[in-house]
């Protein structure tokens, strides 16, 4: 069974904004499949009312009380990115 | 065809905190960009979110001034969608199980009280700023509010009018300020809503498609967008077509709302928990100490104002309705002891300045001991009506105590029996016109005695005791 | 003997007695990675200016200091996952090629005010999604013990530069296997903590829930002094752990009478190669005559460890990797006409393919359609493998297995086939599925003269029972050395 084909790997490329070439399509389909397939066997285990797991530690509550502890350190944040102006990072146009 | 409108409201509200949700910045609105940023809330590889306390304290806060019930167990996940002022490409939020749930908010409308469910309350983070390049060409990305705190307020679809809608928002707005937990400067945009909006034809107990309207940051830009897209719906309905399901902008200035997304575009968040933040109990100990905290809500206020002081309950709707400007009268109350003046004072004089300038005179050098000081001399006789709006420009200016104004600028009633007198007779053999009007029963001729004899007084005289000399006088005439 | 090739231990007596001082030796270290590294390519980064700077300053204190820290002086190295404030951290992915943190990892904080020098950073797995070190930018890591092979992953550099010498120890990171399988690959000794002990602020995230910065050391001893500086709560991390401070170096080598070993049937299944399977069950029975009580046990759903895994892993990679867009640091496509364009091209050249295959699985696990059949099942099963093991550790102290079902195999023989590759790492994921500590120590090694580890799994926090256990199982199996 196919679970995992080419229309299915340019819907979840497009939702994770990566771009497959087509002629790779095929490829990462198949290896995807593949892969899934494998995973997918998890599907077939009865885990009966077992609840999710979400955090490994039974740890809670961890807080940090409410104090401002930063200095603007705004030159350090910027090197980094390749396009800025103004004190500002910069994209191209967003219209809304 | 008529149709019922049914709106819901989903509330953002920054919480005022001194730093941000997620890391140590400082939240506040402005600054130059970037500057209130770190690798925290700039989403920088390697980085983690610690939570800060007083967010949960403020948003259960929130929950419970609105009657919700508060989770014993929360928790964070992550929203996963990609846009250039979100620097992590997901927003942590309480998806799953928000802090609060399951409360109400009670609102006027007209002389009716309608209740308004409130279907959850749960914290988040704000996303940064973009703004149009001066270049004119590309868009520049501001991460001061990138980490601020918020809270979004979900209703349930109670509202059916567009008034309502506004009601309910500003009667949150109140709620919000009276509880601390956020100053909801909506021109700042620290308190925003979106409108859903369906119709459903009277009498049908099917509910219809509903639209979404986002970031409406005035009253009147959530009252006229609910107007204006209950009647579009109805024009799409009427002429036999489909209202899709579909999230719209709406432009004020236009007075209209276009769709924002493509219509078969649904949004896959992806939503999962955030493995970078253990889950949050809260219990019975905690919630007591914060409800503890919760000072007297707008409407329990009201109806006080109404029993103690005796004013009128529409003013005491008006007045609580801006919780400085009740701390403000019943400061002024207790300062000058007559609440009933200080209430008409603020609905004339007050609110007056308050419509024409807007609220900044609530946060200026006017105060209710001040104001109170002001109308304890009116109210004893010291000065008069004018003179009290005259120390009242002035106190706005210079920030002067009243007393230092009025005896600067001798503003105290005239009351020198003698001197009152005098200048009375003065005046009335200097107009022999008037005196023979008077005379001959032309009642009108005092009013014109009193203006004259008020202006040579400088407005000092007191009206009832010029009003008495004037009178005997008079009368020797006739 | 170069003087590379010694122990933490020992180094640490050779400066305190002044038999080299720390500048020296960081010269030392440096020849060694010149001559070694174009072989091993375990180095992407060699901050030789930086290090011998901090050693004359690591030298100074020790000079005119009494109360020195241990590690003073003491050349080691990160992998490349580890943020260096102003130093490059690239995760051997072209996204960060470039990258200099404006900020340094907890851990490396806590290294550097140990007096320890950075002599660089390591090769590694892209973003640690690999267990090979071949998908890297900088060319794949070399087996130290035979270049034809495969170092392992994702800490590949990590262990190919203990192994080689070319640092005294090297810190990596374990989220499905990352430290101990490499150290087994390369026979060192490699330690994951239990999840919440060491601080994960600064460590580049690939699957959050799942990953441990951890240690790659020459031996037990080293693992345990290191142990001691690394771990501790951190108010940056929200996962960390507040408990007391233990000395993991204290009392290693103590008699192990009647300490119980449990081997999980399942982690001994048809997969394991004979070869290593021999030498696993050779070095149980030694333990066994040391007094250590072995038994036979079943975590069954353990079967299902290898799918929950990679189903949780490449979510949590899906969303953790969203973050690399472009526009505040990273690889930036500068052609893009629009911002989704600016997305689409720059994560298409700055990922490479294995970490553009994982987004799309987590983003398919993840996704409305199926994630209550895959990752909400995952979670399932996690929650039921973490069970088993928390029944099991009610009777027996110990977990034992093999790290690695093979030894090292050939660079580029599985590459073209991902599924295989992720299979090998079926007796590793549980640990951390359930977060738990578990060391991989040197036993033997195969026909073809490569090493082979042996896998230890105990109870949160009792990485000093583990420890202890490793040691005698180094006493038994010596150190293995590359000669």
């Amino acid at each position: 069974m196919t679970v995992v084909d080419v229309k299915t790997v340019r819907k979840i490329a497009d939702m994770a904004a990566v771009f497959i070439e087509e002629k790779d399509l095929e490829a990462y389909a198949a290896q995807l499949n593949t892969i899934m397939e494998h995973m997918g066997k998890i599907m077939d285990l009865d885990t009966g009312d077992q609840e999710p797991m979400e955090h490994i530690l039974p740890v809670k509550n961890v807080f940090r009380d409410d104090e401002v502890t930063n200095k603007n350190i705004k030159d350090e944040l910027l090197k980094n990115a390749s396009v800025k102006e103004d004190g500002y990072f910069k994209v191209p146009t967003v219209v809304e | 065809m008529n149709y019922d409108i049914v709106i819901g409201l989903e509330i953002h509200s920054e919480l005022k905190t001194s730093s941000k949700i997620f890391c140590g910045c400082k939240n506040e609105f402005g600054g130059e960009p970037n500057t209130r940023c770190c690798p925290v809330c700039l989403g920088m590889p390697g980085t983690l979110p610690a939570l800060n306390k007083r967010v949960l304290e403020y948003a259960i806060k929130a929950g419970l001034a609105m009657n919700c019930r508060i989770a014993g167990f929360s928790k964070f996940d992550r929203k996963n969608y990609f846009y250039p002022d979100m620097p992590k490409a997901y927003q942590v939020t309480q998806h799953s199980l928000p802090i609060c749930y399951d409360g109400y908010v009670d609102i006027d409308v007209g002389y009716e009280t309608k209740r308004i469910g409130i279907e959850r309350i749960h914290i988040e983070e704000d996303a940064g700023k973009l703004i149009h390049s001066s270049t004119g060409q590309g868009s520049l990305i501001d991460y001061n509010r990138s980490g601020v705190p918020l809270i979004e307020i979900v209703t349930k679809p109670d509202l059916n009018s567009p008034e309502e809608a506004k009601i309910l928002l500003e009667t949150i707005k109140t709620i919000l300020e009276y509880t601390e937990v956020s100053d909801c400067k909506m021109q700042e945009g620290s308190l925003r809503a979106d409108v859903n909006l369906s119709l459903r034809p009277i009498g049908s107990n099917t509910p219809g498609v509903r639209t979404e309207m986002k970031n409406l940051n005035s009253f009147r830009a959530v009252q006229r967008a609910a107007q204006a897209e209950a009647e579009r719906q109805a024009r799409v309905l009427d002429s036999g077509q489909k209202v899709y399901k579909e999230t719209r902008r709406w432009d004020d200035h236009k007075g209209e709302s276009l769709p924002m997304r493509d219509k078969e575009e649904v949004m896959d968040y992806r939503c999962f928990p955030e493995p970078d933040l253990p889950p949050v109990y809260v219990d019975e100990d905690f919630i007591n100490e914060i409800q503890a905290s919760i000072p007297e809500l707008p409407g329990m206020r009201r109806e006080r104002y109404i029993n103690q002081y005796g004013i009128p309950k529409y003013d005491a709707g008006l007045i609580t309705q801006n919780k400085v400007l009740a701390d403000i009268f019943e400061k002024a109350s207790e300062v000058c002891g007559n609440p009933k003046l200080v209430s008409n004072w603020i609905m004339t004089e007050i609110m007056k300045r308050m419509n024409e300038e807007g609220e900044g005179i609530l946060h200026s050098y006017l105060n209710g001991d001040n104001f109170g000081q002001i109308l304890l001399f009116l109210d004893k006789g010291d000065i008069t009506h004018a003179a009290a709006i005259q120390v009242i420009d002035v106190l706005l200016e210079t920030g002067e105590e009243p007393i230092v104004i009025v005896e600067r600028l001798n503003l105290r009633v005239q009351r020198d029996e003698s001197l009152v007198a005098n200048t009375i007779k003065q005046v009335v053999n200097s107009n022999p016109q008037a005196l023979d009007d008077y005379i001959s029963g032309k009642k009108k001729a005092f009013g014109f005695f009193m203006g004259k004899i008020m202006a040579e007084l400088k407005g000092r005289g007191d009206p009832s005791q010029v009003k008495e000399i004037l009178t005997k006088e008079l009368q020797r005439y006739l | 003997m170069s003087i590379c090739k010694k122990t933490v231990t020992e180094t640490a007596e050779l400066l305190r007695t002044r038999k080299i001082s720390a500048d020296e030796l960081v010269k030392e270290y440096f020849d060694e990675i010149k001559k070694k590294n174009p072989d091993i390519n375990a180095y992407v980064t060699i901050c030789e200016d930086e290090a011998i700077k901090a050693a004359e300053a690591a030298q100074k204190i020790m000079d005119s200091n009494n109360d020195v820290p241990y590690l003073c002086g003491i050349p080691m190295t990160l992998k490349d996952n580890i943020c260096t404030k102003n130093i490059k951290t690239t995760c051997a992915s072209k996204m960060l090629e470039d990258f200099l943190p404006p900020y340094s990892a907890t851990v490396y904080k806590k290294l550097l005010d140990s007096g320890t020098v950075l002599l660089g950073k390591l090769n590694m797995d892209e973003f640690a999604m690999g267990n090979s070190s071949e998908h890297s930018i900088f060319g794949a890591v070399h087996n130290p013990w035979n270049t034809a092979f495969v170092a392992g992953g994702s800490s590949g550099g990590s262990a190919a530069s203990v192994a080689s010498n070319l640092a005294a120890f090297a810190l990596g990171s374990d989220t499905g296997g990352g430290i101990r399988q490499p150290a087994s690959f390369c026979g060192v000794v490699g330690l994951k903590p239990t999840y919440g002990l060491v601080s994960r602020y600064g460590l580049i995230a690939f699957a959050s829930s799942l990953e441990q910065i951890g240690i790659i050391s020459k031996d037990i001893t080293d693992c345990g002094i290191i142990m001691n500086v690394i771990t501790g709560h951190d108010p940056m991390d929200s996962t960390s752990i507040k408990r007391p401070a233990e000395d993991y170096s204290e009392g290693l080598g103590k008699n192990i009478d009647g300490i119980k070993i449990a081997l999980p049937k399942e982690l001994f299944g048809s997969e394991l190669e004979k070869e290593v399977g021999n030498v696993i069950n050779d070095t149980l029975k030694r333990l066994e005559s040391r007094g250590a009580v072995l038994s036979d046990c079943s975590l069954p759903t353990i079967e299902n460890a290898i799918h929950a895994y990679y189903i949780i892993s490449s979510s949590e990679a899906s969303s953790n990797l969203a973050r690399y867009d472009g526009i505040r640091y990273g690889h930036r496509n500068e052609r893009a006409e629009n911002i989704s364009d600016l997305y689409r091209k720059s994560r298409t050249e700055g990922f490479g393919q294995e970490t553009k295959r994982r987004i799309l699985l987590g983003t398919y696990a993840l996704s409305a359609e199926h994630q209550d059949e895959l990752y909400k099942k995952a979670l399932k099963v996690r929650n039921i493998i973490t069970r088993e093991f928390r029944n099991a550790f009610d009777e027996y102290d110990i977990i034992a297995a093999p790290v690695s079902p093979v030894t090292a195999f050939k660079l580029q023989e599985n590459l073209n086939n991902p599924l295989k590759m992720y299979l090998k790492d079926v007796y590793t994921v549980a640990a951390n599925l359930a977060g738990l500590p578990a060391v991989s120590i040197p036993c033997g090694k195969d026909k073809k003269g490569l090493p082979i580890g042996i896998q230890l799994i105990g109870k949160p926090f009792s990485e000093k029972l583990l420890l202890n256990v490793g040691k005698q199982i180094e006493m038994e199996a010596g150190r293995l050395e590359i000669i």
